[in-house]
């Protein structure tokens, strides 16, 4: 590998150290030529270069060069006697390129106080440094081109390495540093950095050279002080040696390692003045090396969650090793680095959604802020999800580290990359911090849920290319367990792909734990209710809740039905219109209550959404899946700072046509959202209208009941007592008015019709006996087809009919009104009745008898009527040809009273005798 | 039905059994239909000329070997024996306006002087196709006048009025048209045909009726029925041919069963 620029020549053109030489020395000539013509501070020529004993190019990818040089000319003013560099260098920085590595921290050091005293010993010598300078003599600037050995030594704090030249040519100038260390910016590249050159000598350039491997053989001509006062060798190119400095003990400890990948790279060179604030910038292009197929990539990787429960709140211990033998083996190549990574989960761990409670975090500018030294201006420490350690064999000291959640990415920003790199809704990033090395690396890495099974990876791309001979990943704090286990005991596999920077095949793995405790029990969740009053005929707040354990299968379908006079005043609700349904945006007139969802595993799951919250809604809407009404249920996904949009359910009303029972049947509830398994704990509905609940007025116990099937299948049921109290002190005082109209002489076919008039806040009336005058007779003649009693009512023959019922309740919106028919019975029986109503939504089937009591009365008998309120039922029996009514008695001859009976749900039951008041006289 | 009809004198062959009494139950089948019927001459010691008022009664069972609910009855006859008399001389007559509807008590109430007789009846309410539904009541005999679809004085006619109180509280009116019998043995025929409201549920299980009613008019006793037994000298009791029943069904089927009884004549 070799590259140089030498800036006047041929841009960026690449020529080996030895056109290097010639160009430098054919500057000095120029220079002393010719008058130069003067430029601003800045690179005359640069170049980078690996070679090996022979000279030639160092081109296998991970092979430890002979020596790697850098070299800078600067531009230079004025010519012969007066040529000088145009403005003193200060300030030197070389980028090297990505994935040379260097490990000096292996060798031998060499303290400050040695080195300042020129009492360094061999073994930290690595390489050397030649400086191409003017000095000042009698007749003007004289060229001068030193040599000086380069050590390796104790790096200050805050420097990741430290090497030292002194390149006193005069003896006046003070030793000089070269802090080495690993830059913060992507792709954290290393740099070595010469800051605050001495102006006492004006340089015209520098070349660096350090040793592949420092204990070679080789190098002993130049080791130490043997490279001081080195004559050049103008016809060899090179210095000539002024002895031998050999080692008495040779480690085999290599100190530069080629890239491992055979991607081209890029050397950079900055350079500053001391008289000119800007900076001058030049690169190198390095060719890309070759071999990369001898270069694979020894690592492995272990994952075990923090607990042995399943279905549990834990966290994630991963563990990554890498084997960097070859990196320190001066006869082994090193091995390629880890450049991308993929590490699936096992199917079954996934976010806990209980970890965003009161988690921050870290935006781009927060990341932006992070320093070497401290994150004061960094990621928030609410952010914190984890914590890190990197050990590497270019630092003494592991690296500790942070994973912070990185801000989730807000669909409605339209630019990439606003929120997080990866535009994505989990990411994370992993900061590393070694202030004393002065190091600071950020790798972001994307994490992907599944969006069916919730399926976790995480993704690391572009990982610098620096060794690594451990990483340890613990996704965990104290307070934070932010995944949850499989919710299945036995062997979970974590698999994983790690892609060396080779591009060589990826290494595939998997890594096994074990889950033993918590194991999933059979699914049996339980139901409750709570009732703003307990008191039968009050009004108040629903709350239904269904609760499950941590380790039973997941609720998927809820189906609950309320028990008998639970009722719901629907009718005063204007549902929502069905072409706001699917977005759920509807009018605050149709809200009628909200949800709430728990989910998650351990003891303490989110509550979506939370208290503080954007609210969820529960409207009432109009006929869905053949049921009269439906709840639609918008439920705003918010959790900390993920926002998964609506959530909007569906959920239909049926109403039994019999006992106007409400069922609801909450189903489909989502069991992944967004990729993160919702694992319901609790689900509480609460219907909090006011007014809309109504309470039964019967207190005899009943329950409600309910089946819950879970995701896998499973079946089961559940009941719960209900029961009210303070029946007794319900009154109960219904108006009931009769009329007979038509023909009301004897023989005649009268119409009948009664108006039942219960009063708010009393009792319900749950039947109606009224039995006619003795002289009503049923006029079978007149009777035509009867109900079958299998098919609808609705398919009832018109000729069964025997009258007509409505019913206003605040059930409906509209009058549910319908026929009466006469059914046949059950075998053995007397013929009964059915009404069929329908309005409103509702459909309500009534059933009711026709008999003869004593002395031959008629007795129209209706009921169980259901226990929900209405305020007026109107029952019309016709007159005339269509009666089956007939007068044996004229009506009008004596004052005819008829008997009636109404019974209450509350148990009360009330005895009227009505006089039955003939209309339109006699 | 004129004044000779009227005075149909029920003569009791004595040629047959000497001893006067309740016939026994004659049984008479079609397929399955299986009709059970008796009648029975109340008193059986009757004068050798002349007449004495008589009870009459009538027993009818239609069951059939099934179990299943018998075919519907469409027409019933009676045809009672020539030697029988029935007077409805100043006997006040019912119309059926004033019984139908009524019930029991009602009918009573409004046609008790026409009242000349009593019964059950049992019937299998069968509405719509449902199981039936056994109910019976009581049976009251008015005597009465039916009127006939052309231009036609009413006729003469007894009056069936039944009221059910089960399933529903209902009632009906059999007019029996009362006319002469055509044929030899038989003087008077009670005819009726049911109605078809009635027809279209009911399926007469059982019907029993009892004739007898004795009044006064202008200060002659009179009795709705009177027969004497006018056998030959020497013979202490005389079996005769009583009366006939024929029924007629829904279906078509038709049955008829000759009933005898036995009469003591006395001086």
């Amino acid at each position: 590998m070799q590259s140089s620029v030498c800036q006047g020549l041929s841009p960026l053109s690449l020529v080996p150290w030895r056109a290097l030489l010639v160009c430098c020395l054919a500057l000095l000539g120029a220079c002393l030529a010719a008058p130069g013509a003067s430029a601003e501070f800045g690179f005359r020529q640069v170049s980078f270069e690996a070679r090996e004993a022979d000279g030639t190019a160092t081109t296998q990818a991970g092979s430890h060069p002979f020596a790697l040089s850098a070299t800078v000319l600067f531009e230079t003013t004025g010519a012969g006697k007066d040529l000088l560099p145009d403005g003193n260098v200060r300030n030197l920085r070389i980028t090297l390129p990505e994935g040379l590595i260097g490990t000096p921290s292996a060798l031998a050091h060499c303290t400050h106080p040695a080195f300042v005293d020129n009492n360094c010993g061999r073994a930290a010598a690595l390489g050397t440094v030649q400086v191409l300078a003017r000095i000042e003599g009698a007749e003007g600037w004289i060229p001068v081109m030193a040599q000086v050995p380069l050590y390796n030594l104790d790096p200050e704090n805050g420097v990741g390495a430290e090497f030292g030249f002194n390149p006193d040519v005069t003896g006046t100038s003070r030793p000089l540093t070269i802090r080495l260390g690993v830059s913060s910016q992507a792709p954290h590249p290393t740099f070595a950095s010469l800051e605050d050159v001495p102006q006492g000598i004006p340089v015209l350039g520098y070349r660096l050279t350090l040793w592949g491997d420092p204990g070679a053989a080789a190098h002993d001509p130049y080791r130490g002080r043997c490279a001081i006062g080195a004559e050049f060798d103008q016809e060899a190119f090179k210095p000539l040696s002024s002895g031998s400095c050999p080692l008495p003990e040779r480690p085999a400890t290599a100190l530069l390692s080629m890239p491992g990948s055979c991607s081209p790279t890029v050397a950079g060179f900055e350079a500053s003045s001391w008289t000119s604030p800007q900076t001058s910038v030049a690169a190198v292009e390095i060719p890309a090396l070759a071999g990369c197929e001898k270069l694979g990539l020894s690592a492995d990787l272990v994952a075990v969650p923090t607990t042995k429960n399943a279905n549990a709140p834990s966290g994630l211990e991963l563990t990554f090793e890498e084997d960097n033998y070859g990196l320190l083996s001066s006869s082994t190549l090193a091995g390629a680095q880890l450049s991308s990574a993929g590490v699936s989960l096992p199917v079954g761990m996934a976010v806990n959604p209980p970890l965003v409670e009161g988690l921050g975090i870290c935006t781009l500018q927060q990341l932006a802020g992070e320093t070497v030294t401290s994150s004061g201006d960094g990621c928030p420490p609410a952010s914190e999800l984890g914590t890190a350690q990197v050990t590497t064999p270019i630092f003494e000291s592991p690296v500790e580290g942070r994973l912070y959640l990185a801000e989730p990415d807000d669909p409605r920003t339209t630019l990439p990359g606003i929120e997080n790199p990866f535009d994505a809704r989990f990411a994370l990033y992993l900061v590393l911090r070694a202030p004393e090395q002065g190091v600071l690396i950020i790798q972001p890495i994307l994490l992907s849920s599944d969006p069916r099974s919730g399926q976790l990876t995480a993704s690391l791309s572009r990982v610098p290319q620096l060794p690594i001979t451990s990483l340890k990943l613990r996704l965990a704090l104290s307070g934070s367990k932010p995944l949850a286990t499989p919710p299945a005991c036995g062997s979970h596999d974590l698999a994983y792909s790690l892609q060396p920077s080779s591009a060589a095949a990826p290494s595939i793995g998997h890594s096994a734990f074990s889950l033993a405790d918590n194991c999933p029990t059979p699914f049996k969740p339980s139901l409750s209710y709570q009732l703003g009053s307990s008191e039968a005929g009050s009004t108040g707040d629903l709350t239904l809740q269904l609760s499950a354990t941590s380790h039973e299968a997941n609720p998927a379908t809820i189906a609950l039905s309320l028990p008998p006079g639970l009722s719901a005043a629907l009718g005063d609700v204007p549902p929502c219109p069905e072409s706001s349904t699917a977005s759920a945006t509807c009018l605050p007139t149709s809200r009628i209550g909200h949800l709430q969802v728990a989910v998650g595993a351990g003891s303490d799951p989110l509550w979506i959404p939370a208290d503080a919250g954007p609210r969820s809604d529960i409207f009432l809407a109009g006929p869905y899946r053949g049921a009269p009404f439906s709840l639609l249920i918008r439920l705003p996904a918010r959790a900390g700072p993920f926002d998964f949009g609506d959530v909007v359910l569906r959920a239909p009303i049926s109403l039994d046509p019999e006992s106007l029972v409400a069922s609801v049947r909450l189903e489909h509830l989502p069991q992944i959202l967004a990729g993160v398994p919702l694992r319901y704990r609790e689900i509480r509905l609460v219907l909090d209208r006011p007014g809309l609940i109504q309470n039964p007025t019967s207190c005899k116990p009943s329950e409600i009941t309910g089946r819950a099937t879970a995701a896998d299948g499973d079946v089961a049921r559940f009941r719960d007592r209900f029961q009210l109290a303070a029946c007794a002190a319900l009154p109960f005082r219904p108006r009931l008015a009769l009329r007979l109209s038509g023909g009301v002489a004897r023989n005649g076919h009268p119409a009948l019709r009664a108006v039942l008039l219960p009063r708010p806040g009393q009792a319900r009336i749950a039947g109606l006996t009224i039995a006619l005058p003795a002289g009503e007779l049923f006029d079978l003649r007149r009777l035509g087809a009867l109900c079958s009693p299998g098919p609808p009512a609705r398919d009832c023959p018109r000729d069964s009919r025997l009258g007509h019922l409505q019913i206003q309740s605040p059930l409906a919106r509209e009058p549910v009104e319908g026929p009466i028919y006469l059914r046949r019975p059950q075998a053995g029986r007397l013929p009964d009745l059915v009404a069929d109503l329908r309005g409103g939504g509702v459909h309500l089937i009534l059933h009711g008898d026709l008999a003869t009591v004593g002395g031959g009365r008629l007795r129209l008998h209706l009921g169980p009527l259901p226990d929900v309120p209405f305020s007026k039922a109107v029952i019309a029996l016709p007159g005339g040809r269509r009666s089956l009514l007939v007068n044996s008695e004229e009506l009008c001859s004596k004052r005819v009273r008829v008997a009636v009976a109404i019974a209450a749900h509350s148990g009360r039951r009330l005895l009227l005798r009505p006089a039955l008041r003939p209309s339109g006289g006699c | 039905m004129s004044t000779p009809a009227k005075a149909v004198l029920l003569a009791l062959t004595l040629a047959l059994l000497g001893a006067a009494g309740f016939a026994g139950a004659e049984i008479v089948q079609k397929g399955t239909l299986r009709v059970g019927v008796s009648a029975r001459l109340q008193p059986r010691h009757l004068p050798r000329s002349g007449s004495k008022p008589i009870a009459l009664s009538i027993r009818s069972r239609l069951t059939t070997t099934d179990s299943s609910v018998p075919q519907q009855l469409k027409s019933l006859r009676i045809e009672v024996n020539r030697h029988g008399h029935l007077d409805t001389q100043g006997l006040p007559e019912c119309q059926t306006s004033q019984i139908q509807p009524a019930s029991t008590a009602a009918a009573l109430k409004a046609c008790r002087p026409a009242l000349v007789g009593e019964g059950s009846f049992s019937i299998d309410v069968v509405l719509g196709g449902q199981e039936p539904y056994p109910t019976k009541g009581r049976l009251l005999l008015f005597n009465g006048r039916i009127g006939c679809r052309a231009k036609c004085r009413p006729r003469p006619a007894l009056l069936a009025q039944i009221y059910a109180a089960h399933p529903f509280a209902n009632s009906f009116v059999i007019p029996f048209r009362i006319e002469p019998s055509p044929r030899g043995r038989f003087g008077i025929a009670l005819t009726a045909r049911l109605p078809a409201a009635f027809i279209s549920w009911g399926h007469i299980t059982s019907l029993q009726m009892r004739l007898h009613r004795r009044y006064r008019y202008r200060g002659r006793p009179h009795s709705f029925l009177s027969a004497g037994c006018p056998a030959p000298e020497g013979i202490a009791e005389a079996s005769f041919t009583l009366a006939r029943i024929s029924l007629s069904f829904a279906g078509g089927t038709a049955l008829s069963q000759t009933l005898t009884d036995r009469c003591r004549p006395g001086g």
